[in-house]
């Protein structure tokens, strides 16, 4: 048994979080990161405020920021606590979402939801939902499928190249034929929920522009597409862009984030051991 | 600089990573004391039956006739073992929060012979063992909407209304 308070150890991973962040990125230790609700909503699952954590996972998962493993945790947690109330089918579409993004992620040991969680895993078998881009003949249409969605999940599909071209599509359950000048491939895809939440990715992400290269090569209509609004932490300058580190950093506060955000909410983990008659 | 940075948020990652506790909590269900102060276990019974219900706002344990019945919502878990076994399966991880531990005793028939609850707070201050203290009881309730068998109320985890 620990003597520390979870409080104080809140509090403290808080601290350290924020360190995390500030250390890399001083601007999103203030902001609101694309995990915040997220942690807001761990919070009050650990501290037992089960109703409101509900309240606050469906807001994370609304809010549109998440990442896979936010998402993948989001809809867990939710699936567990829809169990707690005797949804079970509600449970289930968590669960099957969550088992969508992340087939081999762990079975929530809570509340006897693991046997279920287990046959809508092997109902699964092992299927990811998936992006799939298909470019081999430049002179065809670009393919672009989605597979292993459970229904009704995906809702837009981002195709994005080079020279700024873009394309955002309604996601109809259907492959879809998307016309694309060569210049623009090689070409991204991203896979979107209703709320903006990246579900799934293939393909070559946009390389930055060239350093140096007059700014009216870049047309200025056009943007990467995003499903996220554009706040402050989004006017980043080129040269920051451009800067490998950037993007070593933000997979770094990615890792720290995920680790900060799965110890918070675990916090501790009370576990019941089997009922002994003495 | 940058590259420090990265590398201090990896620092940092992995050592948030060590905080991590599992607290286990050993559960007890306790009998009548004999007269030699050992379990005084009635001999018709046949299996006991553990129920785990989360508590809001001010409630406090059920009652035997609601749990006896099955009517007891926010059923997190539930688990019957034949009384000779002397123990059952281990629960589980169980989220923060308020919980009533619910031990039955139950004969053959379902009727109730022992009843007992504790009320079981995870957080900070949470214990390492739990004692449900069982009694005997006359209640007239068995399974509620549920079906008897041997001793046990079937579907275990079905809520009556």
């Amino acid at each position: 048994m620990t003597s520390g308070g979870s409080n104080g150890r809140g509090a403290a991973l808080g601290v350290a979080l924020a360190c995390v962040l500030g250390a890399v990125r001083p601007a999103a230790a203030q902001g609101s990161p694309r995990e915040g609700p997220l942690r807001a909503a761990e919070a009050a699952y650990a501290q037992g405020r089960l109703a409101e954590a509900g309240v606050a996972y469906e807001a994370a998962i609304a809010a549109g920021r998440l990442e896979r493993d936010g998402l993948v945790r989001a809809h867990l947690r939710l699936g567990l606590l829809a169990r707690l109330g005797a949804e079970d089918d509600r449970a289930r579409r968590h669960f099957v979402v969550a088992l969508a993004l992340r087939p081999d992620v762990p079975a929530p040991e809570a509340l006897d939801a693991e046997a279920g969680f287990e046959a809508l895993r092997r109902a699964r078998d092992g299927e990811r939902l998936r992006a799939v881009l298909e470019t081999s003949d430049p002179s065809e249409p670009v393919r672009v499928d989605v597979r292993g969605a459970p229904e009704g999940l995906v809702r837009t599909v981002e195709l994005s190249g080079r020279g700024g071209f873009a394309r955002r599509l309604r996601w109809t359950g259907r492959p879809l034929a998307v016309e694309a000048p060569a210049a623009a491939r090689p070409l991204f895809v991203r896979v979107l929920d209703a709320h903006g939440n990246r579900l799934a990715e293939a393909g070559t992400p946009p390389a930055p522009e060239a350093p140096g290269a007059p700014s009216s090569e870049r047309p200025s209509s056009v943007r990467e597409p995003t499903a996220e609004p554009v706040g402050p932490d989004d006017d980043e300058g080129p040269s920051l862009i451009e800067s490998p580190w950037l993007w070593i950093a933000v997979g770094l506060v990615a890792v720290g984030a995920g680790v900060a955000i799965g110890v918070s909410a675990s916090g501790d983990r009370f576990v019941l051991d089997a009922p002994v008659v003495r | 600089m940058s590259a420090r940075r990265g590398v201090l948020a990896l620092g940092l990652a992995v050592g948030l990573a060590g905080c991590v506790s599992e607290r286990v909590i050993g559960l007890e269900l306790r009998p009548p004391r004999g007269p030699d102060g050992g379990p005084d276990v009635p001999a018709a019974l046949a299996a006991w039956e553990v129920r785990l219900v989360r508590l809001e706002g001010d409630e406090g344990c059920p009652g035997p006739e609601a749990s006896a019945a099955g009517r007891t919502p926010r059923l997190g878990h539930a688990q019957s073992f034949p009384a000779a076994d002397g123990m059952g399966v281990a629960i589980g991880e169980v989220p923060p929060g308020r919980w009533a531990v619910t031990a039955l005793g139950r004969d053959a028939d379902c009727g109730v012979r022992l009843h007992g609850c504790a009320e079981l707070v995870l957080d900070d201050g949470a214990p390492t063992r739990l004692v449900v203290e069982t009694s005997p009881v006359a209640t007239g309730a068995t399974c509620g909407c549920r079906a008897c068998d041997a001793g046990v109320c079937a579907p275990l985890l079905d809520v009556c209304e």
